[in-house]
């Protein structure tokens, strides 16, 4: 058995950077296909939410939404209780379409032409409010990143905030992005029909001075990245080949700056997400 | 065996607001009672569009050591990146970062900006001066990438934003890393711009304030007659460090961050949430987390930002989590005098816990004629109330649910 090592681990009390993993999920939508997904109901056997509740969420939000939501439908049993639950959303460059049209409405109406959902539902932490309201949960909701270091910021905040929740919640990060940014024409509708992405995690803090047992995938933060210690994946690893790696169950370490690198690593069934194609697609 | 959490402190603070540019002249404004607010023409494409706001006027330039830019350089940079260099810089010139006897490796010092919108921002900004970036988005850094490049700082980075909390969480993240013993220094803050977005989007909401033809009397957090909040701007920034290294290094210590608390209302994505439940529950957190009770706190200074259904369901929050604490307890809401600087609002309310912390005095709320019925609260209306403060609560609360509470002490 290879213990997971704590940073620091003298310093209890404080956060450590260690997370079990309890599940993982992978939602992809077209551009063309996200408002039907924002229609749909929620997956059998989990939380419902509100009927709209999407209708004016950005797509990064739609489809992060909906892999919390495939995550809890495949736990299956009882409705768990999710208010204790904290939420982390790490999107990349969120908010374009609708900014693009805002900005046309503002040009051609003024004031009258920019929809007041702009700013809560595009902003950084529009995904994670989203999951907050959606599904009741009282922990603190966060947004991070907003470019294409995403998954790498949303580990390190993941780890940051993970051991300051009860022992009985959930942490929920969820990374989200464009395979390809949509190319927009000059009124604001869509010139190409890119893939949105989103991978969820569920963690929990792994508790202070005891060994992970191998058999469950792990995030942790150690120090590392100093010139001699170099991470094995760039900070702004794209988010579908972070996908990709996980599906095949490889080990995952991404820079966070030079000083500290988050790891991701597998357990005996790899990251437990179902098979599914991680490809990008083509420029 | 558990141990404490080791103590951070504040060690650094660069600022560019509507009140002023230093750490003792917002002080001194906040103690005055002295408003920020004036007219603001947001107006674009030939539309005048004028709003009461607070502006931040003439931006200083970094101190020339600390980063490779010229002035010329600096007034190049779009306005949401001089609010957050420029104080940051600061920040770092303030607790001595840079200078030769410090032995501090640059990839032990993290970078965290609390900025709620910087692609619309960006997109807006680009899109008004002729550019079309927002149909086809350029790959670029973030804002607190090239922060981070530009004081030549390579440790962890991250933008957080929780809506108007941002920059408190961004203050939540840093004092973890540290507690962690994930970075050695962490440069903090928040920043953000008034835009003609985001003024008509609140606009037409019905978030902002109407009184247009009397801009300084705008803001009026508490009182019966609020009608909204004033957009504001600015870029507030620290360093904060473990106690025991600033004691080492013989800096000066503003105060410290001695407990946070955040929680969600999971209740609307846009709406207040009238349900004082988890803003009470925020404050407690951040109580608890500073080792501290209820009756440990001096003054609070409030999120209030003046609208109708927010100021009362934060009065019903501060009186549930301060319990009989509450009727001592002085409040004020300086968002009167700077308007609601949003992303950036939180790391300015530090500031102005910290001045009443270092002056022995409370700042007011100006504006509060009549307090409003629905607010019971020890206020302080109009003029600064002299106190001594050893402990000051901090609340900010966000679009989406998102509430936090600092806790700041007297640094020992």
């Amino acid at each position: 058995m290879v213990p997971v090592m704590l940073l620091d681990p003298t310093a209890s009390g404080a956060p450590t950077g260690a997370c079990t993993i309890r599940g993982a999920a992978v939602v992809t939508a077209r551009l063309s296909e996200v408002t039907t997904l924002a229609r749909q109901p929620a997956p059998a056997g989990g939380p419902t939410i509100p009927p709209r509740f999407l209708r004016h969420a950005d797509e990064q939000t739609v489809v992060g939404l909906h892999a919390v939501l495939q995550l809890l439908a495949a736990a299956g049993g009882e409705p768990p209780d999710l208010s204790r639950d904290a939420v982390i959303g790490a999107s990349c460059r969120a908010g374009q379409p609708t900014a693009a049209r805002t900005m046309v409405g503002l040009e051609q109406q003024g004031t009258v032409g920019v929809t007041p959902h702009v700013v809560p539902q595009c902003s950084l932490h529009s995904l994670a409010s989203a999951v907050s309201v959606a599904l009741g949960m009282h922990g603190p909701n966060i947004g991070v990143a907003g470019g294409p270091q995403a998954a790498s910021e949303g580990l390190l905040a993941a780890a940051t905030l993970a051991p300051t929740l009860p022992s009985s919640a959930h942490l929920w990060l969820v990374v989200t992005g464009w395979d390809l940014q949509p190319e927009l024409e000059s009124d604001g509708t869509a010139g190409n029909d890119p893939t949105c992405r989103s991978l969820a995690f569920c963690l929990q803090p792994a508790e202070a001075h005891r060994h992970q047992p191998t058999t469950v995938p792990t995030l942790q933060i150690t120090p590392g990245a100093s010139p001699t210690c170099t991470p094995t994946e760039t900070a702004e690893l794209p988010l579908w080949e972070l996908c990709e790696r996980l599906n095949q169950g490889r080990e995952t370490t991404l820079a966070c700056g030079l000083g500290l690198q988050a790891t991701l690593r597998p357990g005996e069934n790899g990251f437990g997400l179902p098979a599914f194609t991680a490809r990008r697609e083509a420029a | 065996m558990t141990s404490t959490p080791a103590p951070v402190v504040i060690t650094g603070i660069g600022m560019a607001t509507p009140l002023g540019h230093s750490f003792a002249t917002v002080a001194d404004a906040l103690l005055a009672g002295l408003s920020g607010v004036g007219r603001y023409d947001a107006g674009t494409f030939g539309r005048p569009q004028e709003y009461p706001a607070a502006t931040v006027s003439d931006i200083p330039a970094p101190p020339p050591t600390l980063t490779s830019l010229d002035d010329a350089s600096f007034r190049n940079l779009s306005r949401l990146e001089q609010l957050a260099i420029s104080p940051a810089a600061w920040a770092c010139a303030d607790a001595g970062l840079h200078e030769a006897t410090i032995d501090l490796s640059p990839d032990r010092i993290g970078v965290v900006a609390g900025i709620g919108a910087e692609q619309l921002k960006h997109w807006e900004q680009d899109y008004l001066a002729g550019s079309r970036d927002v149909f086809a988005p350029a790959a670029r850094p973030t804002l607190v990438q090239r922060l981070a490049a530009t004081l030549r700082l390579t440790g962890p980075t991250t933008t957080v934003a929780a809506a108007c909390a941002s920059s408190g969480y961004a203050l939540g993240m840093a004092r973890s890393w540290l507690q962690a013993g994930w970075v050695d220094a962490c440069v903090v803050g928040g920043c953000d711009i008034l835009s003609p977005t985001a003024l008509a989007a609140f606009h037409n909401l019905r978030a902002l304030s109407r009184r247009d033809d009397a801009p300084e009397s705008a803001s009026r957090p508490f009182d019966r007659d609020r009608d909204g909040f004033v957009m504001g701007e600015g870029g507030v920034f620290f360093v904060l460090e473990r106690a025991a290294d600033a004691k080492r290094r013989k800096q000066r210590c503003y105060g410290e961050v001695a407990g946070v608390g955040m929680t969600s209302d999971a209740s609307h994505m846009v709406s207040p949430c009238s349900d004082p439940a988890q803003a009470s529950r925020a404050i407690t957190q951040a109580i608890l987390d500073a080792g501290l009770t209820p009756d440990s706190i001096d003054y609070v200074n409030a999120h209030a930002a003046g609208t109708p259904v927010g100021d009362a369901a934060e009065a019903a929050a501060i009186g549930r989590a301060l319990h009989d604490a509450a009727e001592r307890v002085p409040v004020s809401s300086t968002k009167s005098m700077s308007g609601h600087l949003i992303s950036a609002a939180a790391a300015f309310e530090a500031v102005a816990c910290l001045a009443a912390i270092d002056r022995g005095a409370v700042p007011p709320t100006i504006n509060l004629d009549t307090p409003d019925e629905s607010c019971p609260l020890n206020h302080v209306a109009h003029h600064a109330r002299p106190a001594r403060v050893d402990v000051a609560a901090s609340n900010s609360f966000g679009f989406g649910g998102a509430n936090l509470c600092l806790v700041l002490r007297r640094a020992a």
